[in-house]
């Protein structure tokens, strides 16, 4: 027996409610109530944004151009970005070589006051602790100490009473010990701090190449190494534009010594030289030793830093 | 246009937000379901078909998003099935349920259709003793069990298969054949003690 009568079938479809609708109110309603509840749900932000583009209409060649525009703005600012700024060349100070400039004993009184006098401004707007240690002009001291609070020392029994107050107390026990007359000219912090530590100060080193911007500082270190005191002495620019010239491509970082003492006496922590991965400049190594005085050490941080900058800007304008 | 999208497509462009799509489902599929609905409430009950038909449409609307986690379901099946639930409920509340299965005999012998024209002619007159048949069906199917009136409504006017009438129905695969086979021998029974065969009528002045 089949499953499907023909017969049945064809009279089912012949019957009188085979071509009847359901009343027009309740398709109406259906079909209402259907259009109610598959209304357009809430468009999320980011289809929001693909009708709006679609909507705007544009060419490929209009998008291309927006595009463009885009990425030509993206690399604008991440180029300027990395670029040292331009000041810091125009800011640095003219190459001048660093003039010593000793102070005898017999050094007169008049000359000191001009020379405390030539200091004391720069010296307090830098906030500087220079220091200028003259044994054998006590008396004078006293008028320099008077007008120049900062920094200046005349001998070494006012040095420790000036550093206490200027807050170079590190230093100025260690130069009232030694008692050799060292005055500093130096507007560089860190050229200030080396003539303050003791091997630079019997060599009485005196420098007067400071870069202007160079920020001063209001502490000591009590050791630094060659390159390190090439900064202080320069400054990061004057001493890139420099190794520049001269055909010595570096960079620089900043180690701990082993060990201090100290008189700044350190055991070398320096390892063999490394190659910078984005320049393949070597990689030349600052030394310093630990010190509580964090303005100094972020000095020489920022002059290396100054310095690493220069280089790298180099390095991508002459890469090719 | 409607035709080119099956109603599985066109459902889910409805749960998409497409309220266009659903308009090609329902008009694909309101005449059909308002038959069934109609025929399986049987005349009794006809004034409630529209209240029922609109219930299943509403119903599917609602729980469009179920059917989206169904795997390889027949839109077909699911409007069908929802609609043959809501009717079963109108006619229990109604107390309009017949249930007796059992005796009935099936007599293959006894086929005075077998004299009937050919169920594909299309004249005049045979098309009026079919229009005749189909109301004799009608009536006649109103003497079934509602389940044997669904298995034999669902097969032989709205196409579905065997397997996909034991989703509708909610029964078993043997369930069901037996239950289409009690319905055949009762319609033939029924429809051939009423109508004559077309010979006979063309000899009637």
């Amino acid at each position: 027996m089949s499953l499907r009568d023909e017969h049945l079938r064809h009279a089912l479809q012949h019957a009188p409610d085979s071509e009847l609708a359901p009343a027009d109110a309740v398709r109406k309603n259906v079909l209402n109530y259907a259009a109610k509840v598959a209304g357009p749900k809430p468009e999320t932000w980011f289809k929001r944004l693909i009708n709006i583009l679609d909507g705007w209409r544009v060419t490929n060649w209009q998008l291309a151009g927006m595009s463009s525009v885009a990425v030509a703005l993206l690399v604008m600012v991440m180029v300027r970005e990395q670029v040292p700024d331009e000041t810091i060349w125009q800011a640095s100070p003219p190459k001048e070589v660093a003039q010593s400039k000793t102070v005898t004993p017999a050094a007169s009184a008049p000359e000191q006051d001009k020379l405390a006098t030539r200091q004391d401004e720069p010296a307090r707007e830098l906030g500087t602790a220079a220091v200028a240690s003259v044994e054998k002009a006590p008396a004078h001291a006293e008028s320099m100490q008077a007008k120049a609070k900062s920094s200046l020392a005349t001998d070494a029994v006012s040095q420790k009473k000036l550093a206490e107050k200027t807050e170079i107390a590190s230093a100025a026990p260690v130069l009232a010990d030694k008692a050799n007359v060292a005055v500093v000219e130096d507007k560089a912090p860190l050229a200030s701090a080396m003539a303050s530590a003791p091997e630079v100060g019997s060599k009485q080193v005196l420098s007067k190449a400071a870069p202007a911007s160079a920020p001063a500082i209001s502490g000591i270190m009590v050791y630094v190494d060659p390159i390190a005191q090439a900064l202080a002495k320069e400054g990061g620019v004057a001493m890139a534009k420099k190794d520049i010239e001269a055909g010595n491509l570096r960079m620089l970082k900043i180690i701990a010594a082993q060990e201090c003492t100290k008189t700044g006496q350190h055991e070398s922590g320096k390892q063999e030289s490394s190659v910078d991965v984005l320049t393949s400049y070597q990689i030349a190594e600052v030394e310093v030793c630990a010190t509580d005085d964090k303005a100094s050490s972020e000095l020489l941080h920022r002059e290396v830093d100054t310095y690493n900058q220069i280089m790298l800007h180099w390095y991508q304008t002459h890469k090719n | 246009m409607s035709d080119v999208f099956a109603d599985e497509d066109l459902i889910r462009k409805f749960c998409a937000g497409e309220a266009h799509a659903f308009q090609l489902l329902y008009a694909r599929h309101e005449k059909p379901l308002y038959r069934y609905v109609r025929r399986l409430l049987g005349t009794a009950l006809v004034p409630q078909a529209d209240e029922v038909f609109q219930d299943t449409w509403m119903k599917l609307v609602d729980a469009r998003d179920s059917w989206q986690a169904r795997d390889n379901a027949s839109f077909k099946t699911w409007l069908y099935t929802l609609a043959h639930h809501r009717a079963i409920d109108v006619l229990r509340k109604a107390g309009r349920e017949v249930s007796a299965d059992e005796g009935w005999m099936d007599n293959d012998d006894y086929a005075p259709w077998q004299l009937w024209p050919a169920a594909t002619a299309e004249q005049p007159e045979q098309q009026a003793f079919w229009r005749k048949a189909g109301q004799k069906l009608l009536n006649c199917l109103d003497g079934l069990p509602e389940l044997q009136r669904a298995t034999f409504l669902l097969h032989h006017d709205d196409g579905l298969s065997l397997d996909e009438i034991t989703q509708v129905v909610n029964a078993e695969f043997e369930t069901v054949k037996s239950r289409l086979r009690y319905a055949i021998s009762k319609l033939r029974a029924c429809m051939g003690a009423h109508l004559k065969p077309i010979t006979d009528m063309d000899s009637t002045p």
